[in-house]
């Protein structure tokens, strides 16, 4: 069995691609999926603690389908707010949208 | 009897109240309800003045107004002797007045207003004369110069008339702060603000004789702004810009008379400090012959009558400075009299004088005018003090007073200046009653420069002669004559009672008078005006009658001063005052009235303004700073915050991913057995 700092090799490896494409990158639709990535990276962490914690509980199974929901929601709705600017502003570029400044 | 006296003071309260309310757009009835009010008022107190001559000795009713904690403050009504003359003399002198008034303001818009004022006036002096106590006192004392302000300034639309009602107003509120600091200071000590009990308590020798004349200095100082005493008596020439029955009310029977009457009312103060009856004295005595020197050389006759009121309370400063209780009071009750009469009089004349004040363009009125004419010398002779009239025997009892206390420099002041009181009353009467006409007419008037007081260099002013000879054409001349008569008769009326009592209130005074005055008012207290001690010795100089060499000695001044006054005015028509001739630039001082005022302006423009702009700096520079500079800092530090409020959604994420990493770091560092038990449950 691969043992579980291998898992956490990987999920951070993931989460750090992820943290740095949501950090970095210009295009929305781009951020979206580097926090895909992350949320997964997550997810890896999850079901490995699961699997050498507790192996005959299925808690972390439990927790991953709920983010993968969670997940599906959350992308649905940024979709749909990309969409919006993209027909407001002609623009998926984050750096476009800072109305908020203060 | 006590119950009488609310009447008394509330009547004319009520008129003031019903005129200001319910009457105003009718003129004729609202002057008929203030002269109704004070009228009943007349009538009750002398119903009490006779209550109070058959059974002699102090009434007071009071009830409890407030009560807060330790302090009980009362309102009351005192009656004794002192307040039952004070009660006549207001009440009738405003009843004179106010009957005048109807003619005197007749064509005035402001009717209504002004008897609204009036009784308003009468009342609150009214309420000063009975007040029980100090804060009772110093409530009345306010509302007097309130209605000093109201009434000064009752021309508000003539700039003149408001700067000289704020200047009243502020000069005595000067002194009023005095009064105030001593009423604290006698109520931190005795815990009571009655009259009775202060007198009481400071007899009892419960305050330190240093608080007593501290306190006495403190309430003479509020007297000196009432009264008009050097240095607070700037307020009350300029005080002639209302209208002259305001002027005859302030001067004779209310404001004014307050600051005397407050140092009578008091006198257990005075007498239990030495010192202070000193200050008093001197004060009382300067101020009377200053004020006669800047009487002299004044050319505006309402100007000339107020510098007297300002001499001859001086004169009563200086007899209750000298211990003479008696004298400084029954001179406040004759002055009364022949004061309005002189304000009434010189009123009468400025009504049918087509309002002209400056006595160098009238003359020769006594053809036109009998009756104002010797009403005003009647009144001049008593404000003189020549035997018989009322002014010489109540200054005779003060200069008696003043010798018996043994201030011989007092006493010749005192004499001198009854020299300079008839010079310049005489020089009043024969400028405007005698001699020709001036060339000033109603018709010529534009044409004439503003002479102000003639002197000799302006007598080649264009249009008269080196001699005076008059410049109007005789056609003009004629015109005038037809409009100049006698005044009405509610005029007169007051002004020939008014002289009878000049003439007659004096022999209620005459010395060795078995029911005399001096009987009936006299400080009883204890004290060195008062006591066994001195009961004996007013008892032995009431019967000793007149002070012989007294008598001469201010006669012969009088006559002396009418005798000078004749000399230089009576026997010919000059075009200049001769006197600015013979005294030359001490004439120009005196005129300018020792530059008092400009004094205070030239300190008030170098110190006080420059205090206040030292203080306006401080506040516009360190308050306003330390005020701005929060502000400013402030916003200094959201100008910061708000670099990071940029709206980039992943700075913000960056910011975010940042401060977990510190969080964690801090955690690990923080709480390392937490972290174990973390990782450790992980293993």
């Amino acid at each position: 069995m691969v043992p579980l700092p291998y898992y956490f090799a990987l999920s951070l490896t993931l989460f750090s691609i992820g943290l740095f494409g949501a950090l970095t990158k210009r295009n929305a639709i781009t951020v979206l999926m580097s926090i895909e990535l992350m949320l997964n990276a997550v997810n890896i962490n999850l079901v490995a603690f699961s699997r050498f914690i507790t192996p005959q509980a299925l808690l972390g199974h439990l927790f991953v389908i709920f983010t993968i929901t969670v997940a599906a929601a959350e992308v649905a709705v940024g979709l749909a707010l990309v969409l919006t600017l993209n027909r407001h502003r002609d623009s998926v570029n984050l750096q476009d949208f800072t109305w908020l400044r203060g | 009897m006590v119950n009488l006296a609310w009447w008394v003071v509330f009547l004319p309260l009520l008129a003031f109240l019903l005129i200001s309310l319910v009457t105003r757009p009718h003129r004729k009835l609202s002057g008929w309800i203030t002269i109704l009010a004070v009228g009943a008022s007349f009538v009750l107190s002398v119903a009490i003045l006779l209550d109070m001559l058959a059974r002699p000795g102090a009434r007071e009713s009071a009830w409890q107004w407030l009560s807060l904690g330790p302090v009980h403050v009362e309102l009351g009504v005192l009656l004794d002797p002192l307040a039952a003359i004070m009660l006549v003399v207001v009440t009738l002198v405003s009843l004179l007045v106010q009957i005048y008034s109807t003619a005197y303001m007749g064509e005035d818009p402001g009717y209504s207003r002004y008897f609204a004022f009036m009784g308003l006036f009468t009342f609150s002096m009214l309420g000063l004369v009975v007040a029980n106590n100090y804060l009772e006192m110093y409530v009345f004392w306010e509302l007097v110069g309130l209605c000093s302000y109201l009434l000064i300034g009752f021309w508000y639309e003539k700039p003149s008339a408001a700067a000289a009602a704020k200047k009243a107003f502020v000069v005595t509120r000067f002194g009023d702060f005095g009064f105030l600091l001593a009423i604290l200071l006698l109520f931190g000590h005795l815990g009571t603000f009655n009259f009775g009990e202060v007198a009481q308590g400071v007899a009892d020798g419960r305050l330190p004789a240093a608080a007593v004349t501290a306190a006495a200095l403190l309430v003479f100082f509020g007297a000196a702004g009432k009264s008009a005493q050097f240095p607070l008596h700037v307020w009350l020439p300029d005080a002639m810009e209302g209208p002259t029955p305001v002027s005859a009310l302030i001067h004779a029977a209310t404001m004014v008379a307050a600051g005397v009457y407050l140092v009578a009312r008091t006198y257990g103060l005075f007498v239990s400090s030495a010192a202070s009856l000193l200050v008093v004295a001197y004060i009382g005595g300067f101020t009377a012959l200053f004020a006669a020197t800047i009487a002299i050389a004044q050319s505006d006759i309402k100007r000339i009558v107020a510098y007297s009121t300002i001499s001859q309370l001086g004169y009563m400063m200086m007899a209750l400075g000298a211990g003479g209780f008696t004298a400084g009071v029954f001179h406040l009750m004759t002055h009364a009299f022949f004061k309005a009469l002189l304000f009434l009089g010189a009123g009468s004349v400025i009504l049918m004088y087509f309002h002209e004040q400056n006595i160098w363009r009238m003359g020769g009125l006594y053809r036109y005018m009998k009756i104002t004419a010797i009403t005003m010398i009647v009144a001049a002779l008593a404000n003189a003090g020549l035997f018989p009239f009322a002014g010489f025997f109540s200054k005779d009892e003060i200069l008696v007073a003043v010798k018996e206390s043994g201030h011989l420099g007092l006493y010749w002041i005192g004499a001198f200046t009854a020299l300079l009181t008839a010079f310049y009353m005489f020089r009043l009467v024969f400028v405007v009653f005698f001699g020709p006409r001036s060339e000033f007419s109603p018709s010529g008037h534009e044409a004439l420069p503003d002479i102000g007081n003639p002197r000799p260099a302006q007598v080649e002013a264009p249009g008269a002669g080196a001699s005076g000879e008059p410049a109007v054409s005789a056609q003009a001349r004629a015109e005038a004559d037809k409009h100049l008569h006698e005044s009405p008769a509610v005029v007169t009326l007051p002004l020939m009672i008014l002289a009878f009592l000049s003439i007659v209130a004096g022999f209620w005074g005459w010395p060795g008078l078995s029911h005399g005055f001096g009987s009936f008012v006299f400080f009883s207290g204890a004290g060195a005006g008062g006591g066994a001690a001195a009961e004996a010795a007013r008892a032995a100089h009431a019967a000793a009658g007149f002070d012989w060499p007294t008598v001469i000695v201010s006669n012969f001044f009088v006559l002396l001063g009418l005798l000078l006054a004749w000399v230089l005015y009576g026997r010919r028509r000059r075009a200049a005052d001769p006197l600015a001739e013979i005294l030359g630039p001490v004439f120009t001082v005196l005129e300018h009235k020792y530059y008092v005022d400009e004094f205070y302006l030239w300190f008030i423009r170098h110190f006080v303004d420059g205090g206040a702009a030292v203080l306006a700096w401080i506040d516009a520079n360190i308050v306003n700073g330390i005020a701005n500079g929060i502000g400013a800092l402030l916003m200094g530090i959201g100008g910061l915050l708000r670099l990071f409020q940029n709206g980039w959604v992943q700075r913000y994420a960056l910011i975010f991913f940042i401060a977990v990493l510190v969080l964690v770091a801090v955690l690990v560092y923080r709480e390392p057995a937490l972290t174990a038990a973390i990782v450790g449950g992980a293993r």
